[in-house]
């Protein structure tokens, strides 16, 4: 499986594959933030309304600069080749990630608000 | 400006975004290298209008929202904020990050390369359900408000 789009045309590009793992990593991420947040109302919380003055404006900005950092640090993981996943990986590691994360924040606000 | 211009901006660029995923997924389907560009295009402006209706609605939510907060609150429906809105909120996050992923996805040649190919659809048809989501939800948190200030 040690392919790159210049060799086998049906592999996938390090951008794709190193943001896609971001994705599902962030929104596992995002998910257990807002956990943290509102179990430590009086430490995470007061921290991220401080940070910003809004503490939703804090949880979008640590979400969305770990997605482009992780992602662009992946892409120059293995000298600048970026990591490598089949198509069918990625996908079940990006929507696995997602519903993770939708799961974890409905549950937090439907059973344990 | 008026606040309820201001949501239908944010409910405007979000529906964009929705069409804007859903015809990613259509043309995918069917990808050829004709198509190629107008699917790149379309899943930037998809993104763009995402990043429009998450400012809009971040501004909104930061200066208006606290009085509708209060509304939904007092009414027969504290549930459209203590759980769709709270919800909404974070969930959004996921769409942003899952529709700015979608042009660097596309940026492959789809018509020739599968595995993209399967990455664009499963990510767009991704995009459709969180964003349908969205609004969904949006449309309960704006109920919350209509029957918070119904006459009893």
């Amino acid at each position: 499986m040690n392919t790159s789009p210049a060799t086998n045309p049906d592999a996938l590009s390090k951008y794709t594959v190193s943001f896609g793992l971001a994705l599902a990593v962030t929104s596992v991420f995002n998910a257990l933030l807002v956990v943290a947040k509102e179990t430590h109302q009086t430490t995470v919380m007061a921290w991220m309304k401080r940070a910003t003055g809004q503490h939703w404006a804090t949880h979008t900005l640590f979400s969305l600069v770990l997605f482009l950092g992780l992602g662009l640090m992946l892409a120059r993981t293995r000298s600048g080749q970026g990591p490598q996943v089949s198509a069918d990986r990625l996908v079940k590691a990006i929507v696995g990630g997602v519903v993770l994360g939708g799961l974890i924040i409905f549950s937090y606000y439907l059973f344990w608000d | 400006m008026n606040n309820n211009i201001i949501l239908m901006a944010h409910v405007l660029c979000g529906v964009s975004c929705l069409i804007g995923a859903l015809w990613v997924f259509v043309d995918t389907v069917n990808a050829a290298p004709v198509h190629l560009w107008r699917i790149r295009a379309v899943s930037l402006g998809s993104a763009v209008a995402m990043w429009l209706a998450f400012l809009i609605a971040g501004y909104w939510y930061i200066l208006f929202y606290p009085k509708d907060k209060a509304v939904i609150l007092k009414g027969p429906w504290p549930m459209a904020h203590n759980f769709f809105m709270e919800s909404k909120e974070h969930f959004v996050i996921m769409l942003l990050m899952a529709v700015t992923f979608l042009p660097i996805a596309a940026a492959s040649d789809l018509a020739a390369n599968r595995s993209a190919r399967h990455v664009v659809l499963w990510v767009s048809g991704l995009v459709v359900v969180l964003a349908l989501g969205a609004d969904f939800f949006g449309a309960v948190i704006g109920m919350g408000v209509k029957v918070a200030l119904l006459p009893k």
